[in-house]
């Protein structure tokens, strides 16, 4: 009644959906066979936490002298408490924690975890690392800093810090200048634990030689240095520069009224945002000469140039509500009154 | 050879093609999403400790649209005003809502007009009033006339004073981190425009003053199944995409958007049901076209939460708005199909959404249709039909497991022995009904959008969750 090549069909049909199901059914237990490996994970773990958490509550209180040997099974669990306590606390606590580390084999398992072909295991060897200022991981750290792995690079890269801040700066600065990948709160935050006295003269000196393309970005860092130490370089390059990237990027942070003539003709530069930081940098560095440059900005064609001009022109020292209500009622400008409206209203909020 | 047994022949290949190309695409989605989850969850190592969170993270600003929530909308706004993140303001906008829902929030927050400069970038109806509340500062709410969620959603882009918005259902509950999850990607990468992360079921659970207390699975088997659906969708339908830089949807429900990106694509468009998901195909379309960098990313951790209909009516009214709404999406956009640097987006998502979503609903249909006719002309035999339909179900079956799978080696969100039963029983019943009940209704949305009918705000009856109030 039917043809081969229709039974063939039908045979194939049935054959394929009989190995469908016995996949489906492979990965059903597969799934239990997670779950239960799962669970039996979970109470190792807890075993693990009961062992090492009195010993770090301990070490936190007072210097260990002695500690069990890490196995292979309780080194995860004892690196990420051990690596969680390290960031939690300050001061003479990390080098208790530290010692109980190393009493307990910690610096030989991070080692090991450096090499791991695994990321988590990397990730958490390369920051047990840092904390332990092991010199004897620099030449690796230095190599997993150049990574394309943008997670490890500046895991690696804030270890180093750790270990030696002044000799990781010339890995440093040239890796801030290139890894547009790494992101900047991140590269903040380990800036800030390197500390300003540190960073800020070499970012500096990058920042100065740095291409347009790539200077806004260092700028930027530089917000984390000791801004009494580069303002001279802001200076020299709110003055000299033509990106406007670079001269935006000089606004938002320079810190001294010493350039205050060269931020007060940016307010009439031709591109927005430049206009917009100028505006900013006159709330935070100017005078009350300044108000009349203020008041003109408020009917600038751009919303947030006449938002930010006029928070700085209520903010301006000796701006009363009364005379912000006579500037406003001064104004022609349908859009100056509006904003300055927006901005009395924010601020009596 | 005649033309009865050409055309036998012809269908007989296309639909085994079709077949084949349907679920070996979900197949290689899944394997992509097995590899992607597993780099994230390794990568997401750093995230766990205290010092991973810097305070820099760019401010955000939540969009709330609201129409007749006023049941709802005062304890929603309350939980997000409790989210972990270090800067970020909320505006809710009252749609024109014929309810309590405006003078709730005025009576509930202390709001009082606002004189706000506000710049309309993006056309929409009259914004009537701004006000901002007294005892929250970064609260403000915003009555227009109504114009739809699309509208509402482009005054909130007006009035955002934050370089990045992200747009919340009003009945979404968040945990109290999702927003540090999912502006991971923008602070990662300055290219990022837009990023979305995985929706899950709400019912079942238990809600504590706006935040989920306790997970657990619904008794609800309508819910149950949409539970295993929703896992699918997400942990391989949209994860596997992401990678490949080719993701086309962002749950309306949370989904964080650079503003000035989607100001300069247009803002949501007013005449889509689907105007989330028109958004995202179109910042492919116009950024490519521009050659403007567009990275449109997914974060997998589960950070929204939401209710899912319980009754099969309210079920079907969404189905349909959905299909609805991504075959206006893919319509509207056709120029991203095949367009020069479009991508894997253009190249991979766009065809594969255009042949087996969009018509996908239409093919499945004819296929079983012309299955059961070939059996009553006596064209194939019993056991030839049952063969094909056991095979079509066992595919379903393992596309569901993998998603269970999937789940297993990433959040196990369930985690009592009996969920899995649960969750495995309701996967079976998922293919043995229901996803060719859920096919009928794609069907009609299909027709609905072929007819063009209005649309309108997605009404939908709700049970509610468990909720404790402290």
């Amino acid at each position: 009644m039917y043809d081969a090549s229709y039974n063939k069909a039908v045979t194939l049909a049935i054959g394929s959906a009989t190995v469908l199901f016995v996949v489906t059914l492979l990965l059903v237990l597969a799934i239990v066979y997670l779950r239960i490996s799962l669970g039996l994970r979970q109470q190792h773990t807890k075993i693990h936490i009961m062992r090492w958490q009195p010993r770090l509550a301990m070490a936190i209180l007072s210097l260990p002298k002695e500690a069990p040997k890490l196995t292979r099974d309780d080194s995860i669990t004892f690196l990420a408490l051990w690596n969680h306590a390290q960031e939690s606390f300050r001061g003479d606590v990390k080098e208790q924690l530290n010692e109980l580390a190393r009493l307990a084999g910690a610096d030989r398992v991070a080692l090991a975890f450096l090499k791991s072909r695994r990321t988590r295991k990397r990730l958490m060897g390369i920051t047990a690392l840092g904390h332990l200022r092991e010199h004897s991981a620099w030449d690796e750290l230095v190599d997993v800093a150049h990574s394309d792995n943008a997670a490890l690079s500046l895991s690696a890269m804030r270890a180093l810090l750790h270990i030696n801040a002044l000799a990781a700066l010339p890995v440093l600065i040239p890796l801030l200048q290139s890894r547009d990948d790494w992101p900047a709160p991140r590269v903040a935050n380990i800036l800030h634990e390197a500390g300003p006295e540190i960073v800020s003269t070499p970012l500096a000196g990058a920042a100065l030689r740095a291409p347009p393309d790539e200077a806004p970005r260092l700028i930027r860092y530089l917000e984390n240095a000791y801004l009494a130490q580069v303002s001279g370089t802001l200076g020299h390059l709110l003055r000299n520069a033509e990106d406007d990237r670079v001269i935006s990027a000089c606004l938002q942070v320079l810190p001294d009224p010493l350039y205050l003539d060269d931020v007060r003709e940016f307010t009439k530069h031709s591109r927005w945002h430049v206009r917009l930081h100028a505006a900013r940098a006159l709330g935070r560095l100017g005078t009350h000469d300044d108000i009349p440059r203020l008041t003109e900005l408020l009917g600038d064609e751009q919303w947030w140039v006449r938002y930010r001009s006029a928070q700085a022109l209520a903010g301006m020292p000796g701006m009363t509500r009364e005379r912000l209500e006579q500037i406003r009622e001064e104004q022609t400008d349908a859009f100056a009154r509006d904003i300055l409206t927006h901005v009395m209203a924010e601020r009596s909020a | 050879m005649t033309a009865q047994s050409i055309f036998a022949g012809f269908s007989e290949w296309f639909f085994l093609i079709y077949f084949i190309g349907l679920n070996g695409g979900y197949l290689v989605l899944n394997l992509l999403s097995l590899l992607t989850i597993s780099r994230y969850l390794q990568g997401s190592e750093l995230e766990k400790l205290p010092q991973a969170q810097s305070g820099l993270e760019p401010p955000v600003s939540l969009l709330v649209p609201a129409y007749n929530e006023s049941a709802g909308i005062s304890q929603s706004i309350h939980s997000l005003l409790q989210l972990d993140y270090p800067e970020f303001e909320i505006i809710a906008i009252n749609d024109g809502s014929k309810d309590e829902t405006l003078q709730t929030l005025i009576r509930d927050f202390g709001l009082v007009p606002f004189p706000e400069a506000y710049r309309e970038r993006l056309k929409t109806k009259r914004v009537q009033t701004i006000y901002h509340s007294r005892e929250y500062p970064n609260l403000r709410v915003i009555d227009k006339e109504n114009g739809g969620k699309a509208d509402a959603l482009n005054v909130g882009i007006n009035a955002a004073r934050y370089p990045i918005f992200c747009s919340v259902d009003a009945d979404s509950i968040l945990q109290r981190d999702s927003l540090r999850r999912v502006v991971r990607p923008f602070s990662d990468n300055v290219d990022t425009v837009a990023c979305g992360g995985t929706v899950r079921i709400a019912n079942g659970c238990e809600v504590r003053d706006g935040f989920l207390s306790r997970i657990a699975l619904p008794n609800h088997p309508l819910a149950l199944i949409q539970i295993v659906e929703y896992l699918r969708a997400f942990l391989f339908g949209r994860m596997g995409w992401s990678p490949l830089n080719a993701l086309l949807i962002i749950s309306g429900a949370f989904g964080l958007f650079r503003k000035e990106a989607v100001i300069e694509a247009g803002g949501y468009r007013t005449d889509t049901v689907g105007e989330d998901m028109e958004l995202v195909v179109r910042l492919h379309r116009t950024r490519r076209a521009a050659g403007k960098p567009c990275i449109i990313s997914f974060v997998p951790d589960p950070i929204c939460w939401t209710e899912a209909p319980q009754d099969l009516r309210t079920l079907k009214n969404q189905r349909v708005r959905w299909q609805r709404g991504l075959c206006e999406s893919l319509s509207l956009n056709m120029d991203l199909l095949f367009a020069r640097n479009s991508g894997a987006a253009g190249w991979l998502a766009f065809p594969f959404m255009l042949v087996f979503e969009w018509i996908g609903p239409a093919v499945e249909a004819i296929g079983y249709g012309l299955i059961l006719v070939a059996y009553l002309f006596d064209f194939i035999s019993g056991s030839a039909m049952l063969a094909f339909l056991l095979l079509a179900i066992s595919l379903g079956l393992l596309l569901s497991v993998s998603a269970l799978l999937l789940e297993e080696l990433s959040f196990h969100m369930y985690s009592r022995p009996s969920d899995l039963l649960r969750l495995v029983a309701a996967l079976i019943v998922e293919n043995l009904g229901y996803r060719q009940l859920n096919t009928a209704w794609r069907l009609m949305g299909l027709w609905r959008w072929i007819l063009r009918s209005k649309g309108h705000w997605g009404e939908m009856k709700r049970k509610g969750l468990s909720g404790k109030q402290a």
